[in-house]
């Protein structure tokens, strides 16, 4: 029973000394990621969107197509998998300001596969994302 | 008293003689003294020169006494009467060397009677000649058509002809007319001929005792020497120019004919009334034949022909340019025997009975019946009665012949170019009634035609088919005569053997023991017309061959009929029952055999329609029994231990149905339904079974029906690939291809598994629906047990074609050992790698689909999937990744380290995985991990630890590959997501997100 106060007693002393020797340190810390927290969110572009009517039609990159309808939906196919447009799986679309997400619907079951991009760039021609791991796509439109 | 008597008697011959002397002086001197040959030739000359109107010539004229005793006759010696100018080749038209009269000259002188007691012409020769104009040599002898010879008239004054004793001896006979190309000699010609004349009737005998004869016509030899005999007692009536004959004998060459009856020449209607009764008797055949102008016979070679021949029959009637009189001719031919060139064997032992009746004109009084005729040649022998009628028109046969036959010896008959050969015997006999016109235009249907035919050892090559048969027992009619009800009066056949053989070579071969065939039928030569047949049958063995396709039966037993439809002509109806033992049958690499098959069927052909199974309507009833079955696609043979069926056009009802293939067995029962809407593309083709099994081996079910009803599509440009099971545990489970789902039908199993191996997996207490719907394999939320867990299963397997085939898998597996878990799908290692660090038990629910190729590779561009998975108190195993976070963090205890809970929810899209935010509790720690993990097996996690030792919260960022990980701290991304208070839009929204995969993933468990 006494082994087991000492213990704890250890333990709150441990836990002050740390408080007390990194306080200013941590202070300071805080402070400065504060500040370049409020730098980095005053860089950010808040008004940045997209017109998502441009989003409407084909695509392409490399093997990959993807074709968006103006009604959120739309599919996709890669040809280096012998899949034909014909062939291509749906999913349906939004696009808000400039994040772009894809729900994928599982033709068995009705299950989700979400997927979320933030758009970079997005012409007449020309439609870049990328998502939250960093990978980018870029697509050029294709015509019909 | 006799002195007496020889006194008187010497006396009477004493007188006589005197008396006698005394005539014999006195005529002596009357023939020597008184009628001198100089003073009777001329006296003769003188009036041979007034009388006969040709030149004559005679050399002496005397009067004879003793060679005509007791009558004076006058002798004249070389007698010639010529006839020259005529173109004859000579101008003698008659000599005689000696020429001998003698009349009653007392009748003549008293009562005007001319009796010719004798007159005799020796060695003479009398030759008749009429030029090509018509003119003769002896012209001037014959009166003029008509009229009545000028001594036989009244004018003559002769009350009574009488002509005793006409003898001709060693006459030599011409005749030429050139006008009709007729040449006849007569030579050595012997004859008697007496004869009176009283009041019109001309009576009298001609005996000709001796003639040779000989007749050309036209250059055509007739006779030639024949030996000619006449004894004819005839009575002319000159009026009316009737002969009447009286058992008149006429021989040619010994060939005799006894004649009676009468001739007359009717001048009025200018024809020949006849009324002749003859009779001939053993004629040999060869002299007969003999007589024959060799011109007859050219066609048919050298004739080899004996036998006798003998009739007896009647002439009567009317000879005219139009009419032949009635015939009624018995004719009876014994021991006959004929050779010739075109016949190719010789006839023998030919005998017969035949009746000829018939006046050559009118069928109905013209028939001929044959008694009996039989013939044979070296090897057969064949014997035939019955009646020929309607003879000038169409002629009817009405026989039955009995034959037995050896088959080659007549092959020879058959035309050069049917290349057909026949051996072996047939013993038979055939009744035949029918006419040449229907036998000219096999009109079938008005024939009657009816026998019993033996064949033994019959052998018959046709081209190149052949037949044999060891002994066939054919009975046959036509028509049918029995009293069926079908409409199958037109023939009928039983046939009984002991052994069939046919082949073509290098197309069929087929044989039978033990048959017996009843056949009843319509006429099946009319194809315009659908057919009547029935035909029973039982046969003891059957066996069949033809290309690589063979089949034998074992008693076959059954019938089968074949009938237009009532109310429709143009359309088959059929019906067979059949039954047999031990059939085995072979097509290509593949046998099947089955110990006892029942089958009845009733069949309706609708000829208007295309497709095979519109044509073809079945009815009926399929009962097998211990069937095995090896086919080539299949290393070991399915066994068909019953089956029980019934089947109509639209429905095979199988009540009873049990298979076995290798180590997998099938009882199946349920409905096929809408065959025939099917069939014409009406409707899905639909079947509902109960499938109950206690072993199926999956992999060879597949193999079983792949590729079935899967059009060839342009789009499968795909060389077949050789796929084989997935667990790799036998090479004899490889198939050609994917596996491709039937299209056009929905197929219910209702499967009852006890158990299911694919490969080294096991699975028990399967029970579920498997759905093959229009070219989706489903399996439809199947609940299965294994080693590892209870399981949930729906799958869903379509093929749009070869190269790109969807798979859909919605997997729960309750309270499941991970290891286990891991062990029966590796592939969730690749997706989770961090489970591998995790031991004990939870619940895994997956739903993913994807695309495959041929080769069922993944078409990694279109993965799609969700996946969650739950466990407590799972025990951190020494994982590479954690034992590296264990050390970074300063675990207490790094070997082993529980965790509270799991709950994890990621996605797959393509190659990545991505994984929701989630909550681990661990040893001091609390941290929420998430992040993605790629196919190629890098990652880029981060952990939030969101409570430690540490009063400051921290990140870890994990990426790199798992042979270089690269860790860095961070800042807390996830420090407020389980912070409900603090949380920000885009924590809430994977929340959320986790809690609709969840869901959604939940909402297809079965309680």
């Amino acid at each position: 029973m006494i082994n087991k106060f000492e213990a704890v007693k250890q333990q709150v002393i441990n836990s002050l000394f740390i408080s007390f020797t990194g306080m200013r340190k941590l202070l300071i810390f805080l402070m400065t990621t504060t500040l370049v927290a409020i730098m980095f969110v005053s860089c950010e572009k808040e008004d940045d969107f997209f017109d998502e009517a441009l989003l409407a039609g084909k695509w392409q990159s490399g093997t990959l197509f993807e074709r968006y309808f103006a009604n959120g939906n739309g599919y996709t196919w890669d040809i280096s998998d012998d899949v034909q447009e014909d062939e291509a799986q749906n999913f349906t679309w939004t696009l808000v300001k400039t994040e772009l997400t894809q729900i994928h619907i599982m033709e068995m079951g009705g299950n989700l596969v979400p997927r979320f991009y933030t758009v970079t760039e997005l012409s007449p021609t020309r439609l870049r994302y990328r998502d939250d791991f960093g990978k980018s796509y870029s697509f050029t439109r294709v015509d019909d | 008293m006799i002195d007496k008597m020889k006194r008187y008697l010497k006396i009477f011959f004493i007188t006589l003689t005197s008396l006698l002397l005394l005539f014999v002086t006195a005529s002596t001197i009357l023939l020597w003294i008184v009628f001198t040959p100089e003073r009777l030739t001329p006296i003769v000359s003188g009036q041979a020169e007034k009388h006969i109107p040709y030149r004559t010539e005679i050399e002496e004229v005397d009067l004879t006494f003793f060679s005509t005793f007791p009558r004076f006759g006058i002798r004249m010696i070389n007698f010639a009467m010529l006839s020259p100018g005529t173109g004859a080749p000579t101008d003698t038209l008659l000599k005689a060397d000696e020429l001998v009269g003698v009349i009653d000259a007392v009748a003549l002188w008293k009562n005007r009677d001319l009796i010719i007691n004798k007159f005799i012409l020796s060695n003479g020769s009398l030759n008749l000649f009429t030029d090509i104009t018509g003119n003769s040599n002896y012209g001037l002898l014959i009166a003029e058509p008509g009229a009545v010879p000028e001594e036989l008239s009244e004018d003559t004054g002769f009350g009574f002809v009488d002509l005793k004793n006409l003898e001709l001896k060693n006459l030599n006979l011409s005749y030429t007319d050139l006008s009709s190309k007729l040449n006849t000699s007569v030579t050595s010609l012997a004859a008697k001929i007496s004869g009176s004349y009283r009041e019109d009737n001309l009576k009298g005998r001609l005996d000709l005792s001796n003639a040779s004869i000989s007749v050309e016509y036209d250059g055509e030899k007739y006779m030639d020497h024949a030996l000619l005999k006449l004894n004819i007692p005839f009575e002319l009536l000159l009026s009316r120019q009737l002969v009447q004959l009286k058992d008149a004998f006429v021989s040619v060459n010994d060939m005799a004919v006894k004649l009676s009856g009468s001739i007359e020449n009717n001048t009025i209607h200018k024809n020949i009334n006849t009324d002749i009764i003859f009779e001939l008797n053993s004629w040999q055949v060869s002299d007969a034949i003999a007589l024959i102008p060799a011109s007859f016979l050219e066609g048919l070679g050298k004739i080899d022909a004996s036998g006798i021949i003998s009739s007896r029959g009647i002439i009567k009637g009317v000879i005219s340019d139009t009419l032949v009189p009635l015939m009624d001719i018995n004719l009876i031919l014994s021991d006959g025997y004929i050779r010739y060139v075109d016949l190719p064997f010789p006839l023998s032992e030919m005998s017969g009975d035949i009746h000829i009746f018939s006046d050559m004109n009118n069928d109905t009084t013209s028939w001929i019946n044959i008694r009996h005729f039989e013939a044979s040649t070296p090897n057969s022998a064949f014997r035939t009665r019955g009646k020929v009628d309607h003879l000038y028109s169409d002629m009817h046969y009405d026989l039955i012949t009995d034959a037995n036959v050896l088959t080659d010896e007549f092959i020879s008959f058959l035309p050069r170019d049917i290349n057909l050969e026949v051996n072996g015997r047939i013993n038979g006999q055939v009744k035949t009634d029918f006419t040449m016109s229907q036998a000219t235009n096999m009109a079938l249907d008005n024939m009657k035609l009816s026998g019993s035919a033996l064949l033994s050892n019959f052998s018959m090559l046709y081209d190149s088919i052949y037949f044999e048969t060891g002994h066939s027992q054919i009975d046959f009619a036509l028509p049918n005569p029995s009293t069926s009800e079908r409409n199958t009066k037109f023939a009928y056949a039983k046939i009984a053997s002991d052994s069939m053989t046919a082949f073509k070579t290098g197309h069929f071969s087929t044989s039978m023991k033990n048959i017996h065939v009843f056949m009843e039928m319509s006429d099946l030569r009319d194809t315009t017309v659908i057919p009547d047949l029935f035909c029973t049958f039982n046969i003891g063995s059957f066996r069949a061959g033809m290309d690589t396709i063979n089949i034998a039966l074992d008693q076959p037993l059954g019938y089968f009929s074949v009938s237009p439809v009532p109310g429709m002509p143009e359309q088959y109806a059929a019906r067979l029952a059949y039954s047999s033992y031990d059939v085995a049958a072979q097509i290509g690499q593949s046998f099947a055999s089955i110990d006892e098959l029942t089958l009845r069927t009733d069949i309706v052909n609708d000829n208007t329609r295309e497709d095979f199974f519109l044509q073809w309507q079945v009815n009926g009833f399929l009962d097998l029994s211990n069937g095995n079955i090896s086919l080539s696609a299949f290393s070991h043979p399915l066994e068909i231990p019953d089956i029980k069926m019934r089947f109509d056009p639209e429905t095979f009802n199988i009540q009873e149905g049990t298979i076995v293939i290798d180590q997998s067995d099938f009882g199946l029962t349920g409905i096929l339904d809408n065959v025939l809407s099917w069939s014409r593309g009406d409707s899905l083709l639909r079947g509902d079974f109960n499938l109950v099994s206690r072993n199926t081996d999956i992999a060879r079910l597949m193999s079983l029906t792949s590729g079935f009803g899967t059009e060839d599509d342009p789009v499968n440009r795909e060389e077949q690939v050789v796929i084989k099971n997935p667990s790799q545990s036998n090479d004899n489970n490889s198939f050609t291809g994917p596996y491709m789902v039937p299209h056009g039908i929905d197929i219910l199993l209702r499967a009852n598994i006890k158990q299911a191996t694919m490969g080294a997996d096991t699975a028990s207490n399967i029970l579920g629906n498997v759905r093959v719907n229009d070219g989706i394999l489903l399996l439809d939320a199947l609940t299965f047990t294994t080693p590892a867990a209870d399981m949930q299963l729906t799958a869903m397997y379509r093929t749009p074609r070869k190269n790109h085939l969807y798979l859909g898998l919605d997997y729960h597996l309750l309270d499941v050992e991970i290891s286990r878990l891991l062990q029966m799908i590796p592939d969730i290692d690749t997706l989770m790698p961090m489970l591998r660090s995790f031991e004990g038990t939870g619940e895994f629910h997956i739903a993913v689909e994807t695309y495959l190729d041929s080769l069922y590779n993944i078409k990694k561009s279109t993965l799609r999937g969700a996946s969650s998975i739950r466990g407590k108190d799972l025990v951190l195993m020494d994982g590479e990744t954690f034992s590296e976070i264990s050390r970074s963090l300063r675990f207490r205890n790094r070997d082993q380290n529980r965790v509270d809970s799991l709950s994890v929810e990621f996605t797959i899209f393509r190659e990545e995985i991505d994984i929701y935010p989630f909550l681990m509790v661990m040893d001091r720690y609390r941290a929420v991990v998430g992040g993605r993990h790629n196919f190629d097996l890098s990652f880029d996690y981060h952990i939030s630890l969101i409570e430690s030792p540490l009063p400051i919260r921290l990140g870890i960022d994990i990426n790199g590959d798992m042979e270089k990980l690269q860790y860095r701290l961070a800042s807390p991304r996830y420090a407020e997501l389980y912070r409900p208070v603090s949380r920000r839009v885009v924590e809430n929204r994977q929340l959320e997100l986790r809690r609709i995969i969840r869901e959604a993933l939940l909402q297809n468990v079965r309680e």
